[in-house]
């Protein structure tokens, strides 16, 4: 039955938008071929939190969101969205990928890119109403992109392209939004329009999962922070997890001082 | 002009136009061999109907058998990259996989059915290198008829076309993935079938590619790129035709080639001067 909701893209209606637990992960494991990079994660994240996945590199940050997301199939374990399978509630969640797995080059306008997250509510032919298209412009101009709508994708800078594609995950009207390192090499007003629009977003009880680099900031952005490192390390607010000896062991006792 | 040529430049431009438009969602997707593999694929399938048939016996059954097996061995080779790229191969080296194989199985079945019973490589030229200037009503229908049929189904679906081709894990994420994947398969399958009489399993490619990269430089959206894709395969594997019909004695299939190339050719230069002149005002 899962299967079959699935690829007729049935939602469940009866699925409550404020569950207690937005997201639960049990037991996943998951990797790339034969190598399991990891292992046995569970963590749960409140309805209405902002949480960070932090780790070093190589940890499996990235890989534990696409298990998370199906986008990976993993070798083990559960994941349930707002008490769900992904499947029943794929239009409650939304996911902004690393901005490097977009082809910029792709003849196409701003405009287009963000329809796509109106995409999961249309019908097989995906033709956008009216109402689509005024979603499209209220989510550039929360973004303050709203005079880069009719430009070609190839012309966007670092920072504009994940204002982007922000943008496309917002047009969705998720209630849950997961993000792979969205802070990553942008300047200061791009990172400060990206909080704002995530302070808003908090600000309607909704729930962020965020991968994030930046140890610096983590205790201001996050309610909450998950350490990777192979495997769930660590679970708390960013200063329990900080103080662990598991952020000690992944990434040595100078970055725990300084953090 | 007679009633020949008429019908091979109706077959180069529903060709051409097929593979021009279709060409244009491949490299977007970054697939260029994707037809290669197809065609790969077809001839296996042709060599195992033509075993079939010299064991069967049955004249009547030549074509359906000719598309089951084609068909089905080309969708089997297409799969083939589907699994090895979920498997974590990257498009080149699945593609590359795939065409060694299909040929490799391709070989072997040769050398499993030859002299047995009826069986005869008669055809299997054609398949490989085409042959347009013999083209009658019968082979081009299919052309003219997927090149319809294709125009429709682009005409309603091209925003979520747009959306697979551009961001793939998107669309997987909204769960349309799977049934794209499938409907690719079989579109490629069925152009490659279709536009193999005329152009030949060798020149597919070029027909695929050479008209997306002649207009890339000129368009910026996504259906001005297919159409404009298509638009310059049709018109210039016709006049090629019309030029190996009567001015050029050239085979016909290398002449559209040639043709697309000097095509992207000068687009090319032409794009790099325009925007040189652009760079200059601009400073």
């Amino acid at each position: 039955m899962n299967a079959l909701t699935s690829m007729l893209r049935i939602t469940d209606k009866s699925v409550s938008l404020s569950p207690e637990i937005a997201l639960g992960v049990y037991g996943l494991s998951a990797g790339y071929g034969a190598e399991t990079i990891v292992r046995d994660a569970s963590f749960e994240v409140q309805t209405g939190e902002r949480l960070a996945i932090i780790g070093p590199n190589g940890a499996g940050k990235s890989t534990l969101l696409k298990a998370v997301l199906g986008l990976i199939k993993p070798s083990a374990g559960s994941v349930q969205f707002l008490n769900r399978g992904f499947g029943a509630v794929r239009q409650h969640v939304a996911y902004v990928a690393q901005a490097d797995e977009i082809d910029w080059r792709f003849p196409g306008k701003v405009r287009d890119l963000v329809a796509m997250g109106r995409a999961v509510h249309l019908g097989i032919t995906g033709r956008l109403t009216a109402t689509d298209w005024r979603a499209v412009d209220r989510a550039l101009g929360s973004l303050n992109i709203a005079h880069l709508a009719d430009r070609p994708l190839s012309d966007l800078s670092g920072g504009q392209r994940r204002r982007v594609l922000l943008a496309r995950a917002l047009v969705q009207d998720p209630q849950v939004l997961i993000m792979d390192e969205p802070f990553q090499a942008i300047d200061v007003s791009t990172r400060e329009a990206l909080i704002d629009v995530l302070d808003a977003f908090q600000a309607e009880g909704k729930t962020a999962v965020i991968v994030h680099h930046n140890l610096g900031d983590v205790q201001a952005l996050f309610d909450r922070a998950v350490l990777i490192d192979g495997t769930v390390a660590s679970v708390g607010s960013p200063q329990e997890v900080m103080a662990s000896p598991a952020f000690a062991a992944a990434f040595g006792a100078v970055h725990q001082n300084a953090a | 002009m007679d009633y020949n040529t008429l019908i091979v430049l109706m077959g180069l431009l529903s060709t051409g136009s097929l593979l021009g438009g279709f060409g244009a969602l491949v490299s977007l997707k970054g697939e260029n061999l994707t037809a290669d593999v197809a065609g790969h694929g077809v001839v296996s399938g042709v060599v195992v109907s033509k075993g079939l048939l010299a064991v069967l016996g049955a004249a009547w059954l030549a074509v359906p058998l000719l598309w089951v097996c084609g068909f089905a061995s080309s969708a089997l080779t297409l799969g083939f990259i589907f699994w090895a790229r979920s498997r974590g191969y990257s498009a080149g080296a699945a593609q590359a996989m795939a065409i060694g194989l299909a040929y490799g199985l391709t070989l072997v079945l040769m050398s499993l059915v030859q002299g047995y019973g009826a069986f005869s490589t008669k055809g299997l030229t054609t398949l490989l290198l085409g042959d347009a200037a013999t083209l009658s009503l019968g082979r081009i229908l299919p052309a003219i008829s997927m090149l319809l049929g294709a125009g429709l189904v682009f005409g309603l679906f091209w925003r979520g076309l747009m959306n697979w081709v551009l961001d793939p894990q998107s669309t997987q994420l909204q769960g349309q993935s799977s049934a794209l994947a499938l409907m690719w398969i079989v579109a490629t399958v069925a152009v490659v079938l279709t536009c193999l009489p005329a152009l030949g399993l060798t020149l597919l490619v070029g027909g695929l590619t050479l008209p997306a990269l002649a207009v890339r430089p000129w368009v910026r959206g996504f259906p001005a790129l297919v159409i404009g894709s298509a638009a310059v395969g049709g018109v210039f594997a016709t006049l090629a035709g019309w030029l190996s019909a009567g001015i050029v004695p050239l085979p016909t299939g290398a002449l559209v080639i040639v043709t697309l190339g000097a095509v992207w050719l000068l687009s090319m230069i032409l794009a790099r001067g325009v925007s040189a002149v652009r760079m200059r005002r601009a400073a």
